[in-house]
């Protein structure tokens, strides 16, 4: 069996046994065993709605940290573009890069050029495309997860076209040891992460077999070490100091990549993984008739939600439509260059996206209706009302945790209780 | 295994409620996605006929390692002309329905295109019944 990387993970020490993740895991992939929560690796899709709401901030990252990248000689940060919307519109997004660089970092590259040339891309492949629509874009990598975990028939309608981050990885790693004389394995390219599934994406890519950044941090752990540099930039900083080829365009933060597809017609967007999942539903049930691409980030409010993202993402989006103002600067891409690579398949998926098979009741069709019917039987008996007593979100999950041999029914409380009324019952009769 | 759902007529804000758990049932017992998208579909469409031309429909899913079947028994007006019914475009929802976007009239076509054997029995004024089979290959 594979073996599934996760970026995040419960410190025991600290997780009260407060049901909130178990509860609001859209996976339901967390169990509350013994009064600490259990993440099930097979079913977790990355979105880290855990992080974001345990109370006692038990959910942490696992993120290579900077000691990890000291084996480096040359070290290049790709910041997602959610960074700049972490701190206040006063703040130039160079100083950013200037902060960066104090850190250890010896460049900064954004991806915001290759999210504006895939932007072109993605027209191009729309009006192209001639099969099943609506097509679902590929580049929050928890929305593939759970397409690949909870809604396999939807794979197929994945765009198979790469990530702006990987994209922009890759050229450096083909162009940068050229430019510089350096051994390819000396250079380290680090993604600053806000959130787990990004993460993960690069640890362990859906759809190829390996990726093009070298590390990741999260953009938590940075932003503390960043702050203090920024605030100290700040006092000197000129703006004759930014470099004319400087390159900033806000929109993929303004808006959930509105200039992804920004002339595509019946497109839809949608945020936070409840509403993804229902537009899903709504996708399989064959009820989205007249929307062609659907571009779903499981964060509420896109990226500027992650988990891994210091700033309220309301404020962040806000500081983002204030820098898009002050700095844009959008430099002409090359379209008819950006479309022939395209033919070529440069901006293509390596390998397809494919199912991730999740067995609930492990065994085949026979086995499986059984357990089924079986769990009918027990969730009719319990009191369904989902009070996660049993450590279960759901009494239909518990029902179908017990038919898999996880959990026994004296776990739920109140059948539980029925046997000691019933044994104080038996003994009272026998006195 | 069987279970037995209820569709309320006139429910357009609950609409497509019973196909989506049916559906999460039959991804759980593990059936393959394309078999599950067509019985997504039927069961879909005919949820809709329900909920616009009928007051009520007891739903009936059964799963047998063989074959899925969708049984929806409802009380409403219906069909007078099941071969009518059957031809694409033909509908007698109201102007207001398919201003919304329901009623386009493909149905009935659309859930016999989906599935394997389609059932109709109808008595005017009664109710209709459709028994929508899947066989598992
Ligand atoms: S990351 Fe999301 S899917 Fe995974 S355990 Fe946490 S809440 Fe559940």
């Amino acid at each position: 069996m594979i073996k599934y990387f996760h970026a995040h993970r419960v410190i025991r020490e600290k997780c009260m046994g407060h049901m909130t993740c178990m509860r609001r895991c859209p996976a339901e992939a967390i169990r509350v065993i013994r009064g600490k929560a259990v993440i099930a690796d097979e079913l977790c899709v990355d979105c880290g709605t855990c992080i974001s709401v345990c109370p006692s901030k038990a959910v942490v990252a696992i993120s290579d940290i900077f000691e990890g990248l000291k084996k480096y000689k040359y070290k290049v940060a790709i910041p997602s573009p959610v960074l700049y919307s972490q701190f206040e519109p006063s703040i130039h997004p160079y100083i950013i890069h200037m902060a960066l660089k104090q850190l250890g970092f010896d460049k900064v590259v954004d991806i915001f050029f290759a999210s504006d040339t895939l932007s072109v891309v993605i027209e191009k492949y729309m009006d192209d495309f001639k099969g099943r629509l609506p097509r679902i874009s590929s580049h929050c990598p928890a929305t593939v997860r759970l397409i690949q975990v909870k809604y396999p028939d939807l794979v197929e309608l994945v765009v198979t076209l790469d990530a702006p981050r990987e994209i922009t990885a890759r050229e450096i790693k083909e162009n940068l040891p050229i430019e510089l004389g350096m051994d390819p394995d000396d250079i380290a390219v680090v993604y600053i992460s806000p959130c787990p599934a990004k993460i993960v994406s690069i640890k362990q890519p859906a759809e190829k077999a390996r990726s093009w950044f070298d590390g990741t941090v999260s953009m938590n752990d940075v932003y503390s070490l960043l702050f203090p540099h920024v605030i100290g930039i700040k006092e000197t900083f000129d703006i004759s100091m930014v470099p004319d080829d400087f390159y900033f365009s806000a929109d993929f933060t303004t808006f959930a990549g509105k200039n992804w597809s920004s002339r595509i017609g019946n497109r839809l967007v949608v945020t936070g993984v409840d509403h993804v999942m229902k537009i899903f539903d709504d996708i399989e049930n064959s009820r989205l008739r007249n929307v062609n691409f659907v571009e779903a980030l499981t964060c509420m409010q896109g990226c500027v939600g992650g988990p891994f993202a210091p700033e309220n993402p309301y404020i962040a989006r806000s500081n983002s439509y204030k820098q898009k103002s002050l700095y844009e600067n959008i430099a002409d891409l090359d379209e008819r260059k950006i479309i022939d690579q395209y033919k070529n398949g440069y901006y293509n998926l390596e390998n397809p996206v494919l199912p991730r098979p999740t067995k609930y009741f492990d065994g085949d069709l026979v086995t499986s209706i059984k357990r089924m019917k079986e769990k009918n039987k027990v969730y009719q008996k319990l009191p369904q009302i989902d009070c996660g007593c049993c450590g279960a979100p759901t009494c239909i999950a518990f029902a179908e945790d017990f038919v898999r041999g996880e959990t026994e029914l004296m776990n739920c409380i109140f059948l539980s209780q029925k046997v000691n009324l019933n044994n104080w019952a038996d003994r009272e009769n026998n006195q | 295994m069987s279970q037995d759902f209820l569709i309320e007529g006139n429910d357009f804000a609950g609409a497509g409620m019973v196909s989506t758990s049916i559906k999460s049932i039959l991804k759980k017992i593990g059936f393959d996605p394309v078999f599950i998208r067509r019985i997504a579909i039927s069961t879909y469409e005919a949820e809709m006929n329900v909920v616009m031309h009928a007051r009520r429909a007891k739903v009936g899913l059964m799963v047998s390692p063989t074959l899925v079947e969708v049984i929806l028994d409802d009380e409403g007006k219906g069909i007078p002309d099941i071969d009518k019914a059957m031809q694409n475009g033909y509908t007698t929802a109201t102007e207001e329905m398919r201003a919304l976007g329901f009623g386009s009239g493909m149905g009935l076509p659309n859930i016999d295109k989906n599935s394997d054997k389609l059932e109709i029995k109808s008595v005017v004024g009664v109710g209709t019944r459709l028994a929508i089979k899947f066989y598992v290959e």
